[in-house]
């Protein structure tokens, strides 16, 4: 690892702003490390697609239509250019061609609207996708009442001087019918067809469906041009990206496939920004990238990352964390607040950096007090505030005890390892065959993300019991049991029992526990003093009002949701 | 809301029903009166005005032609147009319904108030609700934004 004395770069002499080049240095060589001046791009910078641009751009195009209509001149003016287009249109207009628009004018009924939505709805709920329900609820709702406040705020006539020749409903900017069945389609893109190929395809198909209304709406004289403009904008290009900011397809991808989670693409522009960071950063040469470990990871990215350091080739492990993982460590702790009580003491993070920077530091902290963890190595800025790569060693030749040879020995140090962390003032809490390892004989701890520094003794305690059912998990309760008795009291061992209830169990460690034929906590309850159990709905101020909150925010997404179904012509 | 002054909000109302010598519009809301809703197509207006001393809304349509059927002819609103008063019940509530039957239209006004305060309400609506004509509408259009109303 190379260190803060070591030989540094000299900063470029003009910074480029948004370009990151890395040449990668010669192999077996070490690259250089280099602090980013100021005004340099970050590795990856906050990426804005070229169509999200022109997108916003068609936003703020009609933002200022919408101002111009809102004066007698920008009237004047824009009603005279869309009549010219509209009389050249009735121009060529004959009975045989009014036919077919009027049939093609039937995409634009609230049915065809309802039947698209309500499909999007049900498959998004079916397929348990509730962040792409929760967006299209939303994008919906706000597209909704958008079409709706502009078009009374401008009270818009239909087109005058020319014969309308559809039927027509309310006022005439912007184009309900186009933006609705636009609103509709673009859901369905962002949320049910997965990204690639497959979406380009369907966007084109939406776009033509769409456009093809809004022809037909301007032969029948129902709408002016400019307002089938404005509903193909406030239908499709502000919702599309709506769309790319609430359920980013790296974060939320649109698959099918069993298995498939919301994990981070590595590769591409994330996986060149993480090899620059990491040799700018900690003057590491990364050869290779890869997901490591990712079914009993839901809260980060986990990567292998082999280095070719001189000499030797070594690989590292790195947590990536990004925007997505803090809303869900948000969400996590918001939960295990409402079901626990005041015990958990649980504060969410407020950005990125910050979750980051605690995992870092009990990593650290855990270290400096000799429990068993992975060696910390640091933190690489990949986007400020918002994707950090945590590095540390990677516990190589290591498994987890129901894949390992679980002896005493192994038992004895599991023990002491919780031993320690109990006179260190420490808690895992998060002890479970996932997060345990065995190597040569001794036991490691991985995770600590959960870690609390002077936890309450209730949480210590569940520690304890946790890893005797680990434990028990490979051998068996009254094994552990005898072997626990040396390292703690009978009383600590009841205690810790005693707190052990079905919520204070991690998941993966409660669904193991019940594939089991025999009840592993109930035969080490019986072999411990008897004790009653120790009480963790504990009420306070906090979580009451926690739980009211959560309560009422339920009650008003519910109106809201019904309410959007109703103003959205769904119900 | 389609105020008596030219503009988009009464032209959509003019729009509505093709021809219609007279079209409905809002003067001024007394105190305690309220737009409600609005719904205007190819076919039809209508609009919903609600009073704060009334229970149950009035309901303004206008529409191509109306069946005035037993309903006494009153003194009219305004020129070229026939004014009809239609009363439903006059026990408990003061309910009716008013016509205006114009060229190629018709305005009905649809009431129910509790018995007490009706004649005041009553005084009130005829107040807020005008009719507006189509000849004047279509000269201020064609100055103010250069459009022509109708073909």
């Amino acid at each position: 690892m190379a260190g803060p004395s070591e030989e540094r770069e000299d900063p470029p002499a003009s910074p480029s702003p948004t370009v990151v080049r890395f040449d990668r240095p010669r192999e077996g060589s070490r690259p250089v490390l280099r602090r980013r001046p100021s005004g340099e791009a970050p590795p990856l910078p906050r990426h804005v697609s070229r169509s999200t641009r022109t997108f916003l751009g068609a936003g703020v195009v009609v933002a200022l239509l919408w101002t111009a209509l809102s004066t007698t001149t920008g009237v004047r003016v824009v009603t005279a250019g869309d009549l010219v287009v509209l009389r050249g249109i009735a121009r060529v207009r004959s009975d045989p061609l009014v036919d077919v628009v009027q049939g093609l004018n039937t995409l634009g009924s609230p049915w065809a609207f309802r039947v698209v939505g309500w499909t999007t709805l049900i498959v998004l709920a079916a397929v348990r996708r509730f962040q792409h329900l929760l967006a299209v609820l939303t994008v919906v709702l706000v597209a909704s009442v958008l079409d709706g406040v502009v078009a009374i705020a401008l009270g818009r006539m239909r087109p005058a001087g020319v014969d309308i020749v559809g039927p027509w409903d309310g006022y005439a900017h912007p184009s309900l019918p186009v933006a609705n069945l636009g609103l509709a389609l673009t859901a369905v893109l962002f949320t049910l067809v997965p990204g690639g190929l497959w979406r380009t395809r369907a966007a084109w198909a939406a776009v033509a469906v769409v456009a093809l209304l809004g022809a037909a709406r301007l032969v029948l004289a129902v709408d002016h041009p400019t307002d089938v403009a404005a509903a193909l904008v406030t239908g499709m290009a502000l919702p599309a990206a709506a769309f790319r900011l609430l359920t980013p397809e790296e974060a939320f991808p649109v698959a099918y496939r069993r298995g498939v989670r919301a994990h981070l693409d590595v590769g591409g522009r994330r996986g060149e920004a993480i090899r620059y960071a990491v040799a700018r950063q900690m003057g590491e040469n990364v050869t290779a990238i890869e997901p490591f470990g990712l079914g009993s990871s839901a809260g980060s990215m986990p990567l292998r990352l082999v280095t070719d350091a001189p000499g030797a080739e070594r690989q590292l492990f790195g947590k990536l964390y990004a925007s997505t993982h803090l809303w869900s460590d948000r969400w996590y702790k918001l939960a295990r607040t409402v079901r626990y009580g005041r015990l958990e003491d649980e504060r969410p993070f407020n950005t990125v950096r910050r979750l980051v920077e605690y995992e870092d530091h009990m990593l650290r902290v855990m270290r400096d007090a000799g429990l068993p963890t992975a060696e910390p190595y640091g933190i690489v800025e990949i986007t400020p505030d918002r994707e950090y790569l945590i590095v540390t060693e990677l516990l190589t030749g290591a498994a987890h005890p129901t894949d390992a040879d679980v002896t005493d020995d192994v038992i004895d140090d599991a023990l002491r390892v919780v031993r320690r962390m109990w006179d260190a003032g420490l808690a895992h809490r998060d002890i479970k065959p996932a997060n345990v390892l065995v190597r040569d004989g001794r036991v490691l701890l991985i995770d600590v993300a959960f870690a609390e520094v002077r936890p309450t003794p209730w949480r210590q305690a569940v520690d304890l019991a946790n890893m005797m059912l680990t434990l028990a998990l490979c051998t068996s309760p009254e094994r552990v049991y005898e072997r626990a008795r040396l390292v703690f009291s009978p009383d600590e061992i009841s205690e810790a029992l005693a707190a052990s209830q079905g919520v204070t169990i991690p998941s993966q460690l409660r669904t193991l526990l019940r594939e089991q034929d025999e009840d592993l906590l109930g035969s080490f309850r019986a072999l411990a003093p008897p004790r009653p159990p120790v009480a963790i709905q504990h009420w306070s101020v906090r979580r009451l009002g926690l739980t009211m909150g959560v309560l009422g925010g339920a009650l008003v997404a519910l109106a809201l949701v019904a309410a959007n179904l109703r103003l959205t012509g769904l119900l | 809301m389609p105020r008596c002054e030219p503009g988009q909000r009464l032209a959509i109302v003019a729009q509505s029903v093709p021809d219609a010598a007279y079209l409905p519009c809002i003067a001024g809301l007394p105190a305690g009166w309220s737009f409600t809703s609005l719904d205007v197509d190819d076919d039809h207006t209508r609009f919903t005005l609600r009073s704060d001393r009334s229970d149950r809304p009035v309901h303004v349509a206008l529409v191509p032609s109306c069946d005035t059927g037993s309903a006494t002819p009153i003194a009219p609103r305004d020129e070229g147009v026939r004014t009809y008063q239609l009363v439903e019940s006059v026990t408990t509530r003061y309910a009716g319904r008013f016509y205006d039957v114009f060229a190629e239209g018709c305005v009905s006004y649809e009431f129910d108030f509790a018995r007490g305060p009706h004649i005041a309400l009553i005084d009130e609506l005829q107040t807020a609700v005008r009719l507006y004509p189509r000849r004047q509408l279509r000269q201020e259009l064609q100055d103010q934004l250069g459009i022509s109303l109708d073909p």
